[in-house]
């Protein structure tokens, strides 16, 4: 291949991405105080349901837990084959 | 995946998601999806059956933004990938809580252009991690391959091919990320620290060497 090949030409967005950003509910709530210090990030651990869909708030940052099967609050085991996010309670 | 083959991956990819007329940001954010701050792009992120890597896309608030930037990707491994997966230098504040138990090898921040402008790593609090040294990581960073995940295959080979192409980079930013937590008794709760350490990336100089 040759290095006249322009990546930035080619991944770049025609018009460019759109950086008015539509808040969330909970990052709008949150919005008024930095996300270091939202409440509740640190308040309610016990809530972290809520986080593991990570769809809103302040503590998006941390990855989606798989919501349904057997490894619902696991990642994968390299060597279970078990799928997190597709695999039966009973595989 | 040697760096010859991760540059010549990200160019293939490059060339076919251009050709096809959809650069890789309009397959991370479609025009007709309206980019939400936080929401992970894809939904629920991509998540590799076989090994567990793991990404997603997400945009924060224009005042968190790093310049320039208009979100990034967080690209993870799991915890179980790891050579003594109970070797973390920060565990998780609430073990018990649900959550994704993984690794963050680092992040990458994306122009509104849609290019890669930056590669860096965050505390550990940021993704609620399980924070392991960066010689711990780089030990088994080869293992990162994103490509039967769900979601879009070229952005998957691509930022597969993006984490092999720059694993020196990567590996100088967790060593120095690492750093900087020994310096504080490793406490990965510091929420006045959020990125640790960052390096700007240009593309164009990562692959041209392996171009004829």
């Amino acid at each position: 291949m040759s290095k006249s090949l322009n990546l930035a030409t080619m991944l770049a967005v025609a018009g460019g991405l759109t950086m008015a950003i539509a808040p969330t509910a909970a990052s709008a709530t949150c919005a008024p105080i930095s996300r270091s210090s939202c409440g509740a990030c640190t308040a309610k651990p016990k809530k972290a349901k809520k986080v593991k869909t990570a769809k809103a708030g302040c503590c998006a940052a941390a990855p989606c837990a798989a919501k349904k099967g057997c490894c619902a609050a696991k990642p994968c085991a390299p060597k279970a084959g078990c799928c997190a996010a597709k695999c039966s309670p009973k595989a | 995946m040697s760096p010859q083959q991760a540059a010549l991956s990200l160019v293939e990819t490059t060339i076919a998601m251009h050709q096809s007329g959809i650069p890789l940001m309009r397959r991370v954010l479609p025009p007709e999806v309206e980019a939400t701050l936080w929401e992970h792009y894809p939904e629920h992120d991509a998540v590799s059956p076989h090994n567990g890597s793991r990404y997603f896309y997400h945009c924060h608030p224009v005042e968190e933004r790093g310049a320039g930037e208009h979100g990034h990707f967080h690209l993870f491994l799991p915890r179980l990938a790891m050579e003594q997966p109970n070797g973390a230098k920060c565990a998780p504040v609430d073990i018990e809580a649900d959550r994704a138990d993984v690794v963050h090898l680092a992040a990458l921040s994306v122009s509104p252009e849609g290019l890669p402008t930056a590669i860096f790593t965050v505390n550990r609090w940021v993704c609620d991690e399980w924070l392991f040294s960066h010689s711990d990581i780089m030990a088994v960073i080869d293992s990162f391959d994103l490509t039967d995940a769900d979601g879009d295959p070229l952005v998957n080979a691509w930022l597969t091919a993006m984490v092999h192409l720059t694993k020196p980079m990567i590996g100088g930013l967790l060593a120095e990320r690492d750093e900087r937590l020994s310096a504080s008794n490793w406490d990965g709760e510091d929420t006045e620290l959020e990125v640790v350490s960052i390096v700007p990336v240009d593309l164009q100089a990562l692959v041209d060497p392996y171009l004829d």
